[in-house]
């Protein structure tokens, strides 16, 4: 069981972009972990306004924070239906069309994944029992299915960004 | 052949979490920590494997110190001088809020600014009004000296309310339109009164860091994450501008009538006492006096009856203190090119 034992994370260079192994190592042939990074504003030397993936170090209310789930082939046959499944971290809004994954069809949720939908089909009840549309805000799960087989060896990755509350 | 999709989801987030207070403009309290777990399932050759999950990626929220101060009081606000500091318009409010993301403290700096027309709460003159030194409260709680620096705790996102209170100078210290500025200036500091400081060194996971954003207030607060914020807000005084003018003309001679006449003895002398007030206010309820020492020299006798007081209510002329008296005059507003006036007039015979 993982302790939150602050004595035990490393106080270095993987301070907290953190890559662990996953806890059923044994018997699994994919690899999957999730790192959490802060995304600044920069401007580049043409002056224009760039985004920069730096070390989450210093998260207030209002960052932008970007995660990542990178999952890995380690078995000798490809795998498929692979599905990746990302509860949005409580504290953060989901920020409108930044899931990405590639060859990976998107489908959100609304009611902590019991169903799966994008911003056409999800609603949400409002207090006078009539439902409206469910914007980015509502989401309270994001999920990746990718399309293809994950060919042995072959590592991909998938993101979304939330701003901390 | 069946494939399992659905994985099992772990509701780490949400057992683990160890502060889980809802977030309001304020943000996310520090110290807060905010996690994310994947989970992936697939299967192999067709056959449905045990669903994996990716350890925890998570951070620790740090402290965001953010404070505004707010005049509330877009405008000026309008005073009359000779007023104590209990009148209840001599009242400057400000507004102190907590927009950062935990409870803090803040000292208070109550100040004048130096390049106004007059400072409230000052003056030369004692009468009819003393002077009477500012005085801030916060939250109604106890007066304070404007020397003062108390600190007061907010929590997240609460607000604390400054007024100030001054009395205003007697004329002639201060003219109509002449403004005194007061700025408080609000800076967050720690438990043992020190100023916020932002986190120069390497975010410390373990701990919890602290980071300034907030921005410049005008004018004692000059840049953006100081841990300071400050507004102003002005006094304005509204009185009337007076300015009195008495003059004289001979209206008639026992010789020559009305045409061309001089000033000898039998002769009619009208004087004219004209009141001008070159202010946007109103002047009322004034009272010209005037002490004919003529009369009382025995060089002229008052025309019994010869007040004209249009601009007033009443006139009176008491011969034991050969005095002349207009009441409830009412002088409009005007303005320096073109004055209100009002006209008080009287006659007198040269003796």
């Amino acid at each position: 069981m993982k302790q939150f034992n602050q004595t035990f994370l490393p106080i270095g260079a993987l301070v907290l972009s953190m890559l662990f192994t996953p806890a059923q190592a044994a018997q699994s042939t994919i690899k999957i972990s999730s790192e959490v990074h802060e995304l600044i504003q920069v401007v580049d030397e043409a002056g224009k306004l760039k985004e920069k993936m730096i070390a989450a170090d210093e998260i207030t209310p209002g960052d932008r924070i970007l995660f990542t789930t990178s999952f890995k082939n380690n078995g000798k046959k490809s795998s498929d239906n692979v599905v990746i499944t990302n509860p949005i971290p409580t504290h953060t809004r989901y920020l409108a069309n930044t899931a990405k994954g590639e060859h990976c069809i998107i489908t959100f949720s609304v009611d902590g994944g019991r169903a799966w939908g994008d911003a056409k089909t999800l609603k949400v009840r409002k207090k006078d029992g009539t439902f409206r549309a469910a914007t980015a805000t509502d989401y309270t799960h994001i999920r990746w299915k990718y399309n293809r087989a994950l060919q042995p060896s072959e590592m991909k990755s998938i993101s979304f960004q939330t701003k901390l509350l | 052949m069946k494939h399992l999709t659905t994985p099992i989801k772990l509701s780490v987030s949400l057992t683990a979490l160890l502060l889980s207070q809802a977030s309001f403009a304020g943000g996310t309290d520090a110290g807060t920590i905010v996690e994310n777990t994947a989970t992936i399932s697939y299967s192999v050759g067709g056959a449905a494997q045990a669903p994996v999950t990716s350890a925890v990626a998570d951070f620790k929220v740090d402290q965001k110190v953010d404070l505004t101060v707010t005049g509330n009081s877009g405008s000026n606000i309008i005073v009359s001088p000779s007023t104590a500091r209990a009148t209840t318009g001599n009242k400057l409010t400000y507004v102190l809020s907590n927009d950062g993301n935990s409870p803090q403290d803040f000292k208070i700096n109550v100040t004048h600014l130096g390049t106004e027309d007059f400072d409230a709460g000052t003056g030369t003159t004692a009468a009819p009004q003393a002077p009477e030194a500012c005085q801030f409260t916060i939250d109604g709680g106890a007066a304070n000296a404007m020397t003062a620096t108390p600190t007061v705790s907010l929590a997240k996102d609460a607000t604390a309310t400054i007024v100030v209170m001054c009395s205003m100078p007697n004329r002639p210290d201060v003219d109509d339109g002449h403004e005194s500025t007061i700025d408080v200036l609000a800076t967050a500091v720690d438990g043992a009164g020190a100023i916020m400081a932002e986190s120069t060194i390497a975010d410390r996971e373990d701990d919890v860091d602290v980071v300034l954003a907030d921005g410049t207030g005008t004018p004692t607060d000059n840049a953006d994450r100081n841990a300071m914020h400050s507004d102003t807000q002005t006094y304005e005084i509204d009185v009337p501008m007076l300015t009195v003018v008495k003059t004289s003309a001979v209206i008639s001679d026992p010789l020559n009538g009305t045409t061309l006449p001089k000033r000898i003895p039998g002769a009619v002398i009208e004087y004219t006492i004209t009141v001008e007030n070159t202010s946007d206010s109103v002047a009322s309820g004034l009272t010209v006096t005037d002490v004919l020492t003529a009369a009382v020299a025995g060089e002229v006798q008052f025309i019994a009856g010869s007040i004209v007081n249009a601009s007033g209510t009443a006139q009176t002329f008491t011969a034991a203190t050969n005095t002349v008296e207009a009441t409830g005059i009412t002088v409009p507003a005007g303005t320096l090119a073109v004055p209100g006036v009002a006209v008080v007039t009287f006659q007198v015979t040269i003796l």
